[in-house]
Order: structure tokens, then C-alpha cells, then sequence
């Protein structure tokens, strides 16, 4: 057991202070009285302190995500198209880890390092169609199953000063048939006496698509698209026990923004073409957040609310509640409950009429609307203090400290999607065969050094 | 294009309206709890944001910057 004055200074390297809400750096007996819990690894929003993480930590997740299987009424099993066969049913599987490591490198600089490796396996859906005297719509499903792994890597670097900190942020996303590059600055800074906190960040980000088949003749070869994302975010103290998130989001994309993996099928049978999008989107994405400690109860209160918009007819609503309910300092349980709502884009048909056709279209579910509920559950086990140990000169310069904490949780989400779920009615003849159902399975490690 | 600048007004006037709070930097000990961050576990948000992103049509909206994949 750690004598009181150590304990007294651990609490005062624990100040990983929530940005605004932390105290001058200077003072670690400041920093104990604030009495800080410590914010989990990697903290990638932006609520940070401006000092730098004053212990490394690392974070590993493994998680196995699963689509339910096509319902058979909603699945068109006949020879749905040249060179290809039968579709399957059996929709996608994901097995993803996910590795984090946070830590300081002097008394201004932190980093974050992001990893993550990606399974995909399943069938996905091509395009909808009808089959004779039955108007009903239905899903037809790529023949064969999809393989594929991602790669997933980013780094954040941050430079503290007395009022904020500054970052710059780089990534990449690889797959067989996609690469993806980003990069990015963002700066924060705190007035009123921390109360309040104004981040702003620009990023760019360009992707190259190459389209497995391109021999096919309805996929190009390869492309190109890029994309700038602008955000800015304020975020305020209300009381004692509660804070407030205000962020407004824009993107600009540009270049082959179609899916090279879908098409849209005729009502009168004839030969599918592909799908079509707009060379160019425009997004806005606003979100207002909150959080609320109720003392007597020993939890706390979530609540976030979304609102999207895009130049191609989407519009979104999206809220999210939930409660962190901590028994014995170690132990928490965290419902959550999501609702889900998006209108339809301008251009979407789940099947096209027997006409030309237009030159935007698309029969993707992901551009149809419908509503979505999910309900989530996490179970988190934290064990302070686990044992003692003297750390080398050079892992103390880089965060590491005489002990060990451990945060372990457990997840799972259910998603139900449904055009009965959307805020508006959705026609029978809109709604997409190919709504998805999924499961989520994660489990997570964190250290504190 | 009316209907998000009055949102943005709106947001901007109500955050605004916070800012006479003056919070001690030793009463901040409720507010620097973990459960208390935006995102407690961000490891977990970055999946969950990857997902909704995959299957949705709507950008995560939480923070800026972050690239594609071919998962959407």
C-alpha cells in the first residue's frame, strides 16, 4: 500500500484535467485538490488540458461486428445478372483490433498513436429488382463472398501553451481496393478562467479507388476523389456538475464519389446500369452535447443530438442518451440508447422506371430512407494501483510512472433499422430491401502506467 | 441553407448564454471525472463512428479531419 503522500502526488499526476475544467499545470497540489478521475487513453476529442498527458497509457479493443442475414422475403434468388450467380444471404462479418498509445515526449509535446486491422467477410447488396407480378421489391446480393482486410494508422501531435494547444493530425486507410490519406491542424484555446473552451481544426484528406473487376465493364479501372472537413466546436461549463458541446461541422468532397459496387435495375427487365452520383457533395453536420453528474446517485447523464445536411437531398437526425452508473469506485454500467433518422438522397430509386435513365441514380440502402434504434450496453471493471514498480530513467520521460491502472470493459450493441423507424412515413415502394440488422461485440483493455 | 444558419444562430446564442458561469478551478472534480468526458472511451468511439459511417448516410459530426475507406 503507498504511503499518503505518494497517493497525494499520483492524484496529482491523475489531473488529466477534461481541457477546460483542468487546472494550471504549475501547482500539483492545485492538481490534487481538483481531485481529477482520470480521462481514459487517447482522448480524441477535443476537450484536452493545455498540458501534456502527464502519464502514457495504451488501449487495446477487440471487437466482432455481425449483420443479420437477409430476410428470404426480402432476397431475389433468381440468376439476378450476366457472369454473375446466385447472390447469398449471408451479409457481412467484421473481426477489427484496435491498438491506442498516448504519451509525452516533453513538458509541450504529447502524441497519439492509432492502429487498427480489419476482417471483412460477406456478401453485400448490387441493386434491387422485382420479380414478375409481384411489385414487391427485392434485394439482390453479390454472388461471391467478399474477403478483404483494412488497415488503419493515425498520429496526433500536440503542442501546449498557456491558453491551449495546438495539433496536427495524420493518417492512411488501406484496403485491396482503396487507399485513403489525411492530414490536419486544429487549435484550442481557453477564456474565462477555463470555462470555456473554442476548438477549430481544417483537414484534407484524398482517396484513390480501385475497383476489384475492373474488367467488367461497369467499373472504371481506378479514380480519385479528395475532401476538405472544417470543424469548430465550443464548450462551456453550466454548473458545477454539468457542461455543454456545441460543434458545427463542414465537408467538401470532390471526384468519383459513385459506388463502383452497385447498380440499379429497370422495372421492365432491361440490362442494370451503373450507379450514379454527383461529382461533388457538400455536408454540415451540427451537434449539440451534454453532460450532467448527478452526485447522489453516483452517475451521470449523456445526451447528444445531431443534426446533418447534404447537397444531395439527405437530411438526418440523429439522438443519443445514455447513463454511466458507477457502484463501489469500480465498477460501471452504461446503457445507451440511439435513434437514427434520414430522408432519402434526391437521386435514390430503389428500382427505375421503364424510361431513360436519369443520370444521377442510385438503389444504395444507405441513401433511402429510414429510421434506425440501437441499444447498446457497456460493463467497465478499474483497478487502481495494481502493483508497484520503479520505471527506468528513460520510460519516466516518456509518461510512465510506479504504477499500473487497468480499465476492462465489455460491449454490445444491437441495430435495428426500419422505414417504420423514420421520423417521416416511408412508402412501401421507397423502403430498401436491404435495410441492415447488426450486432456488435467488443471487448477493451486500457492501461495507465 | 436558412434552416442550418438559424441553427448555428441558435446554438451560438444558447452557448453564449452559459458563458456568466464561473466555475472554480477546485470545484471542477465532478467535471473532470472520466464518465463526464465527451467521449469516455475513445477507442470505442472511433469504432462506433467507423460503423455508423459504413451504413449510414450522415458524417460522424463529433470532430473533424479523419479519412475514407471503400466501406462507403
Amino acid at each position: 500500500m503507498k504511503r499518503a503522500d505518494s497517493q497525494v502526488a499520483d492524484r496529482a499526476e491523475e489531473a488529466d484535467e477534461y481541457a477546460a475544467f483542468a487546472l494550471p499545470r504549475p501547482s500539483r497540489t492545485l492538481t490534487a485538490l481538483a481531485s481529477s478521475a482520470l480521462a481514459l487513453p487517447g482522448i480524441a476529442s477535443p476537450a484536452k488540458a493545455d498540458a501534456p498527458i502527464e502519464r502514457a497509457t495504451a488501449s487495446s479493443a477487440f471487437s466482432y461486428y455481425v449483420e443479420d442475414n437477409l430476410s428470404p422475403s426480402d432476397f431475389f434468388d433468381d440468376d439476378p445478372g450476366p457472369g454473375e450467380g446466385s447472390g447469398s444471404r449471408d451479409r457481412y462479418e467484421v473481426y477489427t483490433q484496435q491498438l491506442r498509445f498516448d504519451f509525452p515526449v516533453s513538458d509541450r509535446f504529447d502524441v497519439g498513436v492509432d492502429f487498427l486491422y480489419e476482417e471483412m467477410s460477406g456478401a453485400s447488396p448490387w441493386f434491387v429488382n422485382v420479380q414478375p407480378g409481384n411489385p414487391k421489391p427485392l434485394q439482390v446480393m453479390s454472388g461471391a463472398t467478399i474477403d478483404d482486410e483494412r488497415i488503419d494508422g493515425t498520429i496526433d501531435l500536440d503542442y501546449y501553451m498557456d491558453t491551449g494547444k495546438d495539433t496536427f493530425t495524420g493518417g492512411f486507410s488501406i484496403e485491396r481496393d482503396y487507399t485513403s490519406m489525411h492530414f490536419g491542424l486544429g487549435a484550442e484555446r481557453n477564456f474565462n478562467d477555463k470555462n470555456t473552451v473554442l476548438n477549430v481544426s481544417g483537414a484534407f484528406s484524398y482517396d484513390w479507388v480501385n475497383p476489384t473487376d475492373s474488367e467488367n465493364s461497369f467499373r472504371p479501372g481506378s479514380d480519385q476523389k479528395w475532401g476538405i472537413d472544417l470543424f469548430a466546436a465550443m464548450s462551456q461549463i453550466v454548473s458545477r456538475a454539468a457542461t455543454i458541446q456545441g460543434t458545427v461541422n463542414y465537408k467538401h468532397s470532390e471526384g468519383f464519389l459513385n459506388d463502383p459496387y452497385k447498380a440499379v435495375a429497370f422495372l421492365d427487365g432491361r440490362a442494370i446500369v451503373t450507379d450514379e452520383r454527383p461529382d461533388t457533395k457538400d455536408q454540415v453536420s451540427l451537434m449539440l452535447r451534454y453532460r450532467h453528474h448527478f452526485e447522489s446517485l453516483g452517475g451521470s447523464a449523456h445526451g447528444d443530438y445531431r443534426f446533418y445536411a447534404d447537397d444531395w437531398g439527405v437530411i438526418s437526425h440523429t439522438v443519443e442518451v445514455a447513463w454511466y452508473q458507477t457502484f463501489f469506485e469500480w465498477l460501471t454500467f452504461a446503457p445507451t440508447v440511439r435513434w437514427y433518422t434520414q430522408s432519402k438522397a434526391d437521386f435514390y430509386e430503389a428500382i427505375l422506371p421503364a424510361a431513360a435513365p436519369p443520370s444521377e441514380r442510385t438503389s444504395d440502402y444507405r441513401l433511402s430512407p429510414y429510421g434506425a434504434i440501437s441499444i447498446k450496453g457497456k460493463l467497465e471493471v478499474e483497478l487502481k494501483d495494481l502493483f508497484d514498480y520503479s520505471p527506468p530513467r528513460w520510460l519516466e520521460q516518456i509518461g510512465v510512472s510506479e504504477g499500473l491502472d487497468l480499465i476492462a470493459a465489455l460491449s454490445y450493441e444491437r441495430y435495428l433499422s426500419d422505414g417504420a423507424f423514420s421520423i417521416t412515413s416511408v412508402s412501401e415502394f421507397d423502403e430498401a430491401p436491404g435495410l441492415v440488422n447488426f450486432q456488435v461485440f467488443a471487448f477493451t483493455l486500457s492501461g495507465r502506467f | 441553407m436558412q434552416r442550418i444558419v438559424l441553427s448555428i444562430v441558435v446554438l451560438s446564442l444558447l452557448l453564449a448564454s452559459t458563458g456568466c458561469v464561473r466555475v472554480k478551478p477546485w470545484e471542477r472534480d465532478l467535471l473532470a471525472l472520466r464518465n463526464m468526458a465527451w467521449e469516455p472511451d475513445p477507442v470505442e468511439a472511433k469504432r462506433e463512428s467507423h460503423i455508423y459511417f459504413s451504413k449510414e448516410a450522415s458524417m460522424p459530426g463529433g470532430s473533424g479531419g479523419g479519412g475514407g475507406c471503400g466501406c462507403n
